[in-house]
Formats: C-alpha cells, structure tokens, sequence
C-alpha cells in the first residue's frame, strides 16, 4: 500500500440530527455539555424505556420526492441540507460521476410498513399507492440521496444491522483506495419502530431507565433514531480516516463471544490497516451498549488489545440512545468533533464505573489533545466493525 | 486494478439444485429443500428458507472455486431481507398482547443468512450485506473487487431474495432465487474473467418468469454465461428500473487453462447523459 494511501482519506465535512438535536451544532453542544436527551417511546409503544427520539418538526422533502417522505427520509435530508455547500464544492472538484454514495441501514423506514400493515389489517387494504421497497425500505432512502445530492457514481446501502454505517466506511476506504471514486457520501440513517423496541425488549435487553453503559448499574439498551453523514475525499482538510477493520464473531445471532475475540480482530485489524501501533491510541468510542455482556466482553477486548496505552473509552449511547444502523455513523461524528476539538465527551450513564471492567471510563468530559481514536460497532449475526481516525493533520 | 476472476457459479431456486441443472433447462421436482449442508443441528432447526437457500449457495461457490469456507469474506445481497420473518413479527404484534419472538427477531436482520454461515463455518472474515434498489448487483460486484484489491485473495458474492408475502405486493414474482459468484484474483482454473465495471447504453436484464421484480433474478445472465461460455457485455440491472445507461460488465472467457490477466477497471458512465438518460 501506498504511503498516501496509509494517510488514509480526509474526512472534509460531517452532520448529525439524532435525539441531542435536529442540527449538527445542536448535538455537539448536547455531546459537550454531558446531558443526554432521552423521550418516552413512541406511543403505541406496550411498555416504558427512554428513546433517543428526534424532537421537533421535520422539514419535508422537496415536493418532486413527496411521494418518499417519511420519517427515516427527513432525518436523511434534514442532516444533508447542512452538507449541501461541501456536497457542491466536491461535486465541482470531482465531478458527479466520481462521487458515491455509501449508507448503512437496518431498520429504514420500517415504522412506515409496520403503519401500512395495521391499515391493511384494520380496513383490509394497503394505504393507497404503497410500496414496501419504495416507501418502507432503503431503495427509497438512496433514490431520495440520490435527488438530493444530484451524486451520480456508485451508490450502495449496508445492511450489517447495528454494524451497518460503521461498516459502510469500510466499504467507502475500499473504493477510495481502489481509485474507483474520488469522494464518497458516507452514513447511516434509522428511525424508531415497535419491531426494534419490541424485539430488544423480547430478548431482554432493553433497559427500562436511561441506560447505564459501563456502569455497574448497566442493565440493557435505549433505543434511538437519526441520522448522520460524513463526507471523505481523495484530498482536503480535516481529521482522517486511517484505518478500518471488519471481523465476524462466528459465535452466535444475537449474543456477542463473552471473551470477545471477533471484537478485538475487528480493533486488530483497524489498527493494522491504519498501519498505527495500539501505543498510540488515545480513545475509543466503544459500542458500548449498556447490556451486562456488551460491556464486559468490549472491555476486555480493549483490556487485551491496548491495555498498555490506556485509551480513554466512552461510550455516548447514553445521550442519543442505540441508533441501529446510523450508530456507526453518528459516534464517527462523535468522534470527528473529538479529534477536532480535543475533547473527550463524559460517557454519559457511566457513573458508578463498574471498576471490574478494567478500563479508563471518562465520566466527566476531558478536555485532552487526541492523535488518534477508535470507534467500535458490534451487530446481530457477529458482526463487528472499528474504525480508525486521526487528528487533522 | 488487480484482475478479477470469476471462478464459480452456485445456485438454488425451487426445482433447480444448482446453476449447471438451471442453465440446462432441467428442472427437477425434487428440488424442494435446499441441502445448504454447512447448516446443521439447532443452526439448520433456526435457520430461515431465505438463510438456507442462501447457505446452500454459497456453499456451492465457495466448494466451486476451491476456496476455504472458514476463510473466504463474503458479500451478501438481499433486498428484501428476512422478509418472512419480519412479516411474521407485523402479525404477532397484532395478536394477543403484541409480544415478539426472540429468536424471529434476531433472525430479522438483512445479515442473518450471513451469520448462520459465519457461525456454521467458523468465519471470522469479514462479511458485509447490500441492500437497496435495482443498481445493487453493480454495487456488489464493486465490492468484491475493491476487496480482491485490497488483498483478500477470494471473495464469496451471494445473493438471496423470496417474494414479498401478502398483504404487500409481490411485483410479479411467484419464486424465491439465491445465486452466487466465487471470484478470485487467481488466474488459475478461472472460468472468466470481469472488466469494465460501468454504466452504459445497454438494454438491462429482462424479467424472467417466474422471479417477476426479483432484482436477484438480475444475476441470471451473468451467471449463465459463465456457465455456458457466453463473453460479452452484460447487463447487471434489472428492467423496470430508472430510464438511462445501466451498469454493466464486461465477461472475458479463459483461452486454454488460464484467463489472459486483464486488469479490472471501473469505466466513468458516458458522458453527456445523466442517470435518466437527459442530455445534459
């Protein structure tokens, strides 16, 4: 591999909308000043656990894509109004058809099929003109990015559950070092549903107070929704993606090795590809979702694999919640601004530590100069996936 | 780029046990159940129709390209998903006290065909499931080459879909269909080799009876002329889709025992058109 290519990809321009905010200045001040922003579920929800729900209206889509509003779709373009100005000047300095589009995705707009399958249920048709794929799932989501970026090169959807828009960097490294594109569009987009709060509730794994990840009190996940994009480039400024690393646990669907062996082959391989040695890792926005096992198998896989170096691990699901497929996105975010201000956000929940875990838990925000971060996502079927980034050069 | 070899074939569709029996025309009404052998005991008990057909695919391409099944990463495509299952939980959210089944629920990710393989094989290699509209085989098969370029020496490439379940509209198809490629940068025992990854102005994929909207069913030509020694253009999209230039790519045949090393290249799409074909 090249030395330019071991640089890695600049990362020039990112945005969030999640349960902290609807813009990406919003979320950040939330993330600093270290107080999560978690609602009451939806309504039709059969129990109580905070959600990190998006608060507030929505702009709707322009009326030419207004057949494809939905929830899912205004966090999309409601988190892609802010990048529209990096979107033209890469648009511009690279041209349409070498841009591309990579987005990871679990549960789309799934809110939007469980509506349309209660209408079929209570009246006995579908709601007018609905299509599953169209309106419900993510061919949707990228003829909508499509539109609204007017890219014209590769498009592509992830769909590794909570894995998904952590590993849709992965994919956009590939094709950037490939020298098949010149600038991808890379994020992650999800909204809340009764499948997910259902569903993690089924398993018990859904906390019914705000979660507690790292914390001896930690006892299962909130849920939340948003989205978040990124923009890298073949050139520019900004903190860089180095490296990317993606492994399998192999060990079972829903429940992650206890000795976390896939975890710390996914960090391994990060690090390897970043061409960095573990010494020199400051921080890891862990997945860190709050679940008893989670936890304890990360934190050992973080133990074994950069003990020495100590890192400061957060995790920031106790502001916005388990965002699912955007996850990987919005704690890239995170860690984008965390790279670019030297700050380390208090890893909100955490207190009282549960000390048995071994690791650096920040539960104040440090204010610290970092080189280099991990962000760590972990999913359903095993699958894993952590990030390498670095500090503006 | 490096070049790109395609090594092996594999298929699965009620009446059709493999690629060879489909290209042949020979259906065979036993051909009911996929073997899908990786998956045994309380894995093949769990197991989904759609993560069987799709195991048993895959099996096929990786045994095809002489590949190891513990080692080899995989792609995955689905674009429907784990659409019975997730139609299964519509209804059971219904019922009674609008409880869910936990194992229906983990099986109700795109990526669990995926890791029922990852468990059975012992996998640890990554693996990465596309979802998404008609382009993505193109995106796919982008993946697999960008990872034969980033040093994986074989790539497995499944794809998987069944037809949407009532109350919601099946567009047409009556049959599920999982197919797969074993692609490879080694030259060695290569059937074919892929060039040219771009979009351009050729017909897309006609739908076939009886897999209707199924975007897999895209996957068909390719497939086939590998199998039957067909080089040429092929289309990688399915008919339906926007009007304009389609992705596709060019298949090249081995000459004796080895394909002539022809680096791959993505083409930039024709200039002057954009996606819906307007002249700019």
């Amino acid at each position: 591999m090249s030395s330019s290519a071991r640089r890695g990809h600049p990362v020039t321009a990112w945005s969030a909308v999640n349960g902290l905010g609807s813009c990406t200045e919003e979320v950040v001040a939330g993330l600093r000043s270290g107080r999560p922003r978690l609602s009451p579920p939806p309504p039709e929800t059969p129990f109580a656990s905070p959600c990190g729900a998006v608060l507030g209206d929505l702009a709707a889509l322009p009326p030419e894509l207004g057949e494809l509003d939905s929830r899912n779709n205004r966090f999309v373009g409601q988190a892609l109004a802010e990048l529209m100005p990096a979107l033209e000047a890469a648009r511009e300095r690279w041209g349409p058809g070498r841009l591309a589009i990579c987005i990871g995705s679990s549960t789309a707009a799934m809110d939007q099929i469980e509506r349309a399958f209660t209408t079929h249920a209570e009246t006995g048709s579908l709601p007018p003109g609905f299509d599953v794929l169209r309106h419900g799932s993510p061919e949707g989501l990228l003829v909508v990015l499509r539109a609204l970026t007017g890219i014209e090169g590769p498009a592509s959807v992830v769909s590794n559950a909570c894995a998904s828009s952590g590993k849709a960097f992965a994919s956009a490294r590939r094709w950037l070092d490939a020298g098949v594109v010149d600038a991808v569009l890379v994020g992650g987009a999800d909204s809340l549903c009764q499948t997910t709060l259902r569903g993690f509730r089924a398993l018990g794994l859904l906390s019914d107070e705000p979660a507690h990840p790292f914390s001896r009190e930690r006892r299962g996940i909130n849920i939340g929704e948003g989205a978040a994009f990124a923009l890298l480039e073949r050139r520019g400024e900004g903190p860089r993606l180095l490296g990317v690393g993606e492994s399998a646990d192999a060990h079972h669907m829903s429940t992650p090795d206890p000795e976390g062996r896939g975890a710390r082959l996914a960090m391994e391989r990060a690090l390897a590809d970043a061409g960095v040695a573990a010494a020199d890792v400051d921080h890891v926005n862990a997945h860190g979702t709050g679940t008893r096992l989670n936890d304890a198998m990360e934190a050992r896989a973080i133990r074994d694999l950069l003990g020495p170096a100590d890192p400061i691990v957060v995790s920031t699901k106790g502001y916005v919640g388990h965002t699912l497929g955007a996850a990987g996105a919005t704690e890239a975010v995170f860690v984008l601004e965390a790279l670019r201000g030297g700050w380390v956000p208090a890893s909100a929940g955490a207190h009282p530590v549960d000390l048995e875990l071994g690791i650096d838990v920040a539960t104040e925000r440090r204010d610290v100069p970092l080189r280099l971060a991990l962000s760590n996502s972990f999913a359903f079927g095993g699958s894993n996936v952590s990030l390498v980034f670095g500090a503006p050069e | 780029m490096r070049p790109v070899y395609l090594h092996s074939v594999g298929l699965w569709t009620p009446g059709y046990a493999d690629a060879e029996a489909w290209c042949r025309g020979e259906a065979d009404p036993g051909a009911v159940e996929p073997a899908a052998g990786l998956l045994v005991g309380a894995l093949r008990r769990r197991a989904s129709a759609l993560s069987r057909m799709a195991c048993e695919a895959l099996q096929q391409a990786v045994e095809g390209a002489g590949a190891s099944p513990e080692r080899t990463p995989s792609i995955w495509v689905t674009v429907h998903g784990e659409h019975e299952t997730a139609v299964a939980i519509l209804d059971m959210m219904r019922r009674g006290e609008g409880r869910v089944s936990p194992t229906r629920f983990h099986n109700s990710v795109h990526n669990t065909p995926s890791g029922y393989a990852s468990i059975a094989t012992g996998n640890r290699q990554p693996s990465t499931t596309l979802t998404g509209g008609s382009e993505v085989l193109a995106s796919a098969l982008l993946e697999a080459i960008c990872q034969l370029e980033a040093g994986a020496s074989d790539v497995a490439l499944v794809l998987a879909d069944e037809p949407l379940r009532p109350p919601f509209d099946a567009r047409g198809a009556l049959a599920p269909l999982a197919v797969a490629f074993g692609l490879s940068s080694r030259a060695a025992g290569a059937r074919a080799a892929l060039a040219g990854l771009r979009r351009d102005a050729v017909s897309p994929v006609k739908r076939r009876e009886p897999f209707g909207a199924l975007y897999v069913a895209a996957a068909l030509p390719l497939l086939e002329r590998a199998v039957l020694g067909r080089p040429g253009t092929v289309a990688l999209e399915l008919e339906g889709g926007a009007d304009g230039p389609v992705w596709c790519v060019d298949l090249e045949l081995a000459s004796g025992a080895t394909v002539r090393p022809q680096p791959f290249a993505m083409l930039p799409p024709p200039r002057g058109r954009n996606r819906r074909g307007d002249e700019r």
